[in-house]
């Protein structure tokens, strides 16, 4: 994807905090993260930016753009989810545990957490000859890293901590419909983690045109050109 | 286009983040924040 974007933009790509070749932080929230990538936008002395936001990237990519939405250039929104609607059925474990932070509540979150699905998130609900495009077979480099030491915890309390996440929808929405940021929305539709949002009334994103494919989640960048309906 | 190797800054709180940049610097900058399980940097090797 970056090879690609880079042909149109000067691309940065942190690894979060906890991830890929990221150290594990002190303190595992979605704001501490998002400490961590502005002052790498800080150290980097970067302005203006459009903000690419992907899965739970989106609470780190919103947090920064509603702290600084002078400095929005616009929004590239893939399966991120910023609304109550985008909750799809797996994460009723997750909403039962935030409600009920039990251990045992816990540990009915973590079914995803598998090898299995990993791959799913490339792969589920391709066609064959789509998914034949994608090179090599990412997900087991995805699943090594997700092993290393302290990554599998990282993610387990960031599951948890996507609470906070949902706790700032009414801010976001609220960032949205003031700043009215350009924005353009892909979404693969087999997504089973976010799902594609309603309308929201007043949001020029929501009004705007979206792209939804007949993809997984990561390899709706990777669409056929004829595979895409808008909605 | 082939990636430029991943670059490391060292936090104030003394991690490490990595990172990568691509394309021409005067181009408008888009800031990517990717989600699980974040596959940037290692996809750069």
């Amino acid at each position: 994807m970056i090879p690609e974007l880079a042909g149109a933009a000067y691309v940065i790509a942190p690894d979060l905090p906890g991830h890929g070749q990221s150290d594990v932080p002190p303190t595992l929230s979605f704001a501490a993260i998002s400490e961590a990538i502005s002052e790498l936008l800080a150290h980097l002395e970067i302005g203006r930016r459009f903000i690419h936001i992907h899965g739970w990237g989106a609470a780190v990519g919103l947090q920064i753009a509603t702290q600084a939405p002078e400095l929005v250039s616009g929004l590239i929104i893939q399966n991120a989810n910023a609304h109550r609607t985008g909750f799809g059925p797996v994460w009723d474990a997750v909403l039962k545990f935030w409600s009920e932070p039990t251990k045992e509540n816990e540990a009915a979150t973590t079914p995803d957490l598998t090898f299995e699905f990993t791959r799913e998130q490339y792969t589920a609900g391709l066609p064959e000859e789509v998914a034949a495009t994608i090179r090599g077979e990412p997900w087991v480099e995805d699943w090594r890293v997700m092993n290393l030491h302290g990554r599998m915890e990282t993610h387990l309390a960031l599951i948890g901590d996507y609470k906070s996440h949902a706790a700032r929808f009414d801010t976001i929405a609220a960032y949205l419909k003031r700043w009215q940021p350009p924005a353009l929305m892909l979404w693969g539709r087999h997504d089973p983690i976010s799902i594609s949002p309603k309308r929201c009334p007043g949001c020029r994103i929501c009004r705007a045109r979206k792209r939804i494919f007949s993809t997984a989640d990561i390899s709706c960048l990777r669409p056929t050109p004829n595979q895409h309906s808008p909605s | 286009m082939k990636l430029p190797a991943p670059r490391q800054m060292r936090l104030s709180g003394g991690t490490e983040l990595a990172y990568v940049t691509a394309g021409d610097p005067s181009n408008p900058l888009c800031f990517s924040c990717m989600g699980f399980p974040a596959p940037h940097v290692h996809s750069a090797r």
